[in-house]
């Protein structure tokens, strides 16, 4: 009986998401009738989720670099018919949501600044299957083989590459495990739930480990864990490669990052090849990134990891020949 | 007034604003950019909220681990030097204190020192003891100092500023110490410290006994012995739980050294404190706290003896009769100096704190209980006092740059009294390592136990003055009326840090205008002998302004410098204490506040096992209230340090410091109170 009714109940949630699509592509097709008097002729239309540092910061990126004009709005401002802009660029996760969801058929739209795995959440949530949306993306995180390679940077010699996954980075298991023999580690995992102890859990995973890698999760978990990883990398001697530049300042050794203006830059960039009848470029990672290193950090595990510079460029390298 | 009920309407409702949300809110089903943006906690002690150094709205210095070891330092006031605006001074060979802007006699009063949050401010003494602390330098893992009014965050005792001493996380290290210490002034301190797992609990347990002479001059020694245990758990992986426990007993020699044929005398101290600490993170931003701690302290002076007691009134009074002086112990409870008593703060708190869209928010509310107990300086007995506090903060980034900090905080005592207390601060971040700071608030201090209880009438017994005993002289008598100081503060701050974070210029100029402030005010007594009593008043008030530098700055790869600096230029009301019952007033020979202070540490590593420093401190003439007039003064430390690695985890330190090296010899606080060249020597053995 209770298969049943779940069966059931499954069956009638699938039919009304099918009923709300067919609605949506229906008024989409009425808003072609209804193109947006007001939109100039070249100008793509950014929006933001809101004013925030991040996205004031990309925001004057795009405008540094970009060659066209463009039309800011957040999302509490945006109209209607902004949806029928040709070229539209949504900055955050929730722009892009929302983009997605009135999206018009003859708009190019890129989503920039958003996690990976959130961009790939909505596009299959809110675009139909197999429509050819012209819709792309800059992610915010790093290609996984990327952070790990530059833990391969900081310690040529080491053999065991220690991780942690929360619910929300469980679907990289099998990236991540790539990445890693791709760089000759023996992947060292523990998935984390939420009654988990992390010190019982973490402390022998650290302790076995060489090098660890955190890979960005929910932003609780990330609160959750980073304090136990820098303890534990300190009393065992382990070097902790981060995700962002915080992780470094907080005594990570190392991380690979993109900051929103370099973001800012390459959406910048991509507004420009459509502005100019260029092709949508695939959904990808950063293009430009730094990497950040504490040196005190690295000195007190006795580590004498070469500049950051030299490692961006070292990585920046590596990518470009493979 | 009108401001004031808005303000009062406004906390509770900042308070719910914050908690409304977050109760409400719901987790988002996938990761958005703000996962990827999250900050590592960072200080805490401006705002209560993790801030960077440019995003806080004050002035903050951080001490950090690195720093302690290489400044030789043998107490916390000592590395106070290191902070600008910071003036710290022995009042004795073992008795220390510091205070901010000056304006202060042994018992600095305007400043909240915390231990992990824990306030030690003492209400039987309106001041901090940091003879009782029971803990050891090297326990510490850095000491966060906020520079300027830091009410509206800490309460009423960060009056001038507020300083917290985080120690080191239990999670952090496993391993331990045992150190020994000794040279100048007979000195033999073993401290120990060590770390561990057991049950799923990390753990610290240090401890340590110390024990020196004193100064050749003075009869200051001191003794003592303390034990720590401090434990973290994490039951879930968004729950943490702390425990910390302590207990610290010995004696201390106290007295003062204006006059050499004072004798000092043995202050016995037993203290102890337990602190408890929850949190839980309720969603990706959000954070519950509660806190709950007690602090204890019983400090013991000797009774007068009846020969003591018999040579004194002989020389007031005349002979008299050896039942009269049976009966004036009897009647007065006499010591032999006045740190004597029993005192607890008993403090719990809820803490909420959380991130909407751009507004950062933190609000709580926390009780206080504190009593004292002293028949030397509450000589009508026990009292206590309730303080409820409501506070709150938002941290605003409303533009690119740009971004508004507000605080308030609302406290209200049992003793009739409330204050209230906020800060602004407009600030402008041009890149994201620097900030320029536009500031202004207004603090109110609550008086403490002491200042407002304090009373001491010494009773001639019967048959001296009359057939019964009779209040022959009334030295203080209780103003339970007080009402809270007052300081309004204006300020510039500059805050950069240069690159890969290896140094950074840290710049403020003040302005603060202190009002209402305590201080004693003499009253007619005809029936007493001298025809005078003290009263504590809110009659005071002086004016600071002037600038702080701090710079930290790598000359080489090896070679670090740190130089402080602060001029302050002081204006005193008159202060017109009516000592002569006439309208006396005191001066300060203008110098209430040393005019100039500065500090610079060179530290080199030439190698990886070899640290030396170099440490210069300057302080001006200063005229300390009950101290008296202090030349200026400069003092040369070093310091060098060699580690020898033993293999198996563990390694041997030796370290030798020379205090004021290069001397002479300077006088601090009191004329014969000399600070001379001292040595130290360190040997410390370490495993992990």
């Amino acid at each position: 009986m209770i298969d049943l009714g779940r069966g059931v109940a499954l069956g009638m949630s699938r039919l009304a998401r099918i009923r709300l699509r067919g609605r949506r592509w229906l008024l989409c097709a009425l808003a072609l009738w209804l193109l947006p008097l007001g939109a100039r002729a070249g100008e793509a239309l950014v929006v933001l989720s809101d004013f925030s540092p991040s996205y004031n910061e990309l925001l004057a990126a795009v405008r540094e670099h970009a060659t066209h004009p463009i039309r800011v709005v957040t999302l509490d401002r945006l109209k209607p018919d902004d949806s029928g802009t040709e070229v539209i660029l949504a900055v955050g996760t929730r722009a892009c949501e929302r983009m997605l969801e009135r999206y018009l058929p003859q708009s190019k739209l890129i989503c920039t600044f958003l996690p990976s795995s959130t961009f790939t959440q909505l596009e299959r949530k809110l675009l139909p299957r197999g429509s050819h949306a012209a819709v792309s993306a800059i992610f915010i995180d790093q290609p996984l083989a990327r952070q790990v390679r530059l833990a391969r940077l900081i310690s040529p010699a080491a053999t065991t590459l220690g991780t942690a996954l929360g619910s929300n980075s469980l679907a990289l298991r099998t990236a991540l495990e790539q990445a890693a023999r791709a760089e000759a580690f023996e992947l060292s995992l523990v998935e984390l739930e939420q009654q988990d102890n992390p010190m019982q859990r973490l402390a022998p995973l650290v302790q076995g480990s060489d090098l660890f890698l955190v890979v960005p999760d929910s932003a609780v978990f990330n609160r959750a864990i980073s304090r136990w990883v820098l303890y534990l990398s300190l009393r065992h001697k382990v070097p902790v490669i981060g995700f962002s530049a915080s992780y470094t300042e907080a005594g990570a050794v190392a991380s690979v990052h993109s900051s929103a203006a370099q973001i800012g830059r390459q959406s910048a960039e991509w507004l420009d090849r459509l502005q100019t009848g260029g092709d949508l470029p695939r959904a990808s990672h950063p293009r430009y990134f730094e990497v950040s290193v504490n040196p005190l950090a690295a000195q007190t595990l006795g580590l004498d990891p070469p500049s950051a510079q030299w490692l961006r460029q070292k990585l920046a390298r590596t990518e470009a020949e493979g | 007034m009108s401001n004031r009920i808005l303000l009062l309407r406004l906390a509770p409702l900042l308070t719910l604003g914050l908690t409304a949300p977050s109760l409400q809110a719901k987790e988002s089903p996938h990761l958005s950019e703000q996962d990827f943006l999250t900050e590592i906690p960072e200080i805490t002690s401006a705002t209560r909220l993790s801030q960077k150094l440019t995003e806080a709205p004050a002035s903050i210095s951080i001490i950090d681990r690195s720093t302690i070891a290489a400044s030789g330092a043998q107490n916390i006031p000592d590395l106070l030097r290191l902070v600008p605006g910071f003036q710290s001074f022995h009042v004795s060979a073992n008795k220390f204190a510091t205070t901010y802007h000056g304006a202060s006699d042994d018992f600095p009063r305007r400043l909240e020192v915390m231990v992990d949050g824990r306030s030690v401010y003492l209400p039987l003494l309106a001041t901090v003891d940091w003879t009782s602390l029971g803990i050891n330098l090297q326990e510490i893992e850095r000491i966060e100092v906020v520079r300027g009014s830091n009410v509206p965050t800490q309460g009423a005792n960060a009056f001038m500023g507020s300083i917290n001493i985080i120690t080191r996380p239990p999670a952090l290290l496993d391993g331990g110490y045992i150190s020994a210490t000794g040279a100048s002034m007979n000195t033999r301190n073993l401290q120990f410290g060590h770390a561990g797992q057991v049950s799923g609990w990390n753990y610290r347990l240090s401890g340590a006994h110390e024990e020196n002479d004193g100064s050749d001059l003075l009869d200051d020694a001191m003794k003592r012995n303390y034990l720590r245990f401090s434990g973290s758990y994490t039951p879930t992986l968004t729950e943490t739980l702390w425990l910390q426990a302590g207990v610290d007993r010995g004696y201390t020699y106290v007295g003062q050294a204006d006059k050499l044929d004072e004798p000092f005398h043995k202050r016995e101290h037993d203290a102890n404190h337990q602190s408890i600490k929850y949190q839980y993170l309720y969603s990706d931003s959000g954070t519950l706290q509660l806190r709950a701690d007690h602090h204890y302290l019983d400090l013991q002076l000797p009774s007068a003896g009846f020969a003591a007691v018999q040579a004194v009134l002989n020389e007031v009074v005349g002979a008299v009769p050896d039942a009269a002086v049976d009966e004036f112990i009897a009647l007065n409870a006499p010591r032999l100096d006045s740190e004597h008593g029993t005192t607890h703060t008993t403090d719990t708190e809820l803490q909420l704190t959380d991130r909407i869209g751009t507004l950062g928010l933190v609000g709580g509310l926390g009780y206080r209980y504190e009593s004292a107990e002293s028949d030397v300086l509450l000589q009508s007995g026990q009292v206590s006092e309730e303080r409820w506090r409501l506070f709150s903060h938002l941290d605003w980034a409303f533009a690119a740059r740009w971004s508004l900090n507000s605080g308030v905080m609302y406290e209200e005592s049992s003793e009739g009294s409330d204050a209230l207390s906020y800060r602004h601060a407009l600030i402008f971040r041009p890149d994201g390592r620097s900030s320029i700071r536009l500031g202004y608030s207004i603090s109110e201090r609550l008086p403490s136990l002491l200042e407002r209880y304090g009373n001491n009438t010494v009773y001639a017994p019967s048959g001296l003055f009359g057939p019964a005993p009779v209040a022959y002289d009334m030295n203080t008598v209780a103003a339970p009326e007080l009402d809270p100081e007052k300081i309004e503060t204006h300020e510039l701050g500059y805050y950069r840090a240069f690159a890969d974070h290896q140094g950074y210029i840290d710049l403020r100029l003040f302005h603060e205008r202190i009002t209402r402030a305590i201080g004693s005010y003499y009253l007619p007594a005809a029936d007493l002998a001298d025809g005078r009593v003290a009263q504590n008043a809110n009659r005071f008030g002086w004016e600071n302004q002037g600038v702080e530098l701090q710079l930290k700055q790598p000359l080489t790869r090896l070679l670090t410098a740190v130089l402080n600096y602060t001029y302050t230029n002081t204006r005193t009301d008159t202060w017109i204490h009516n000592k002569d019952l006439a309208g006396g007033t005191m001066t300060f020979q203008d110098a209430i506040t040393p005019e100039h202070t500065a500090s610079i540490m060179f530290n080199w590593a030439p190698t990886p096992l070899l640290n030396l420093s170099l440490m210069h401190y300057y302080m001006d003439r200063v005229d300390w209230f009950e101290g008296g007039l202090r030349e200026g003064y400069q003092r040369t430390d070093l310091r060098a340090a060699r580690r020898w690695p033993l293999g198996g985890g563990r390694e041997l330190e030796t370290a030798m410091t020379i205090q004021n090296a290069f001397g002479p010899g300077h006088e601090a606080f009191y004329r014969y109170n000399l600070f001379d060249r001292r040595v130290w020597l360190q040997l410390t053995l370490r495993h992990d």
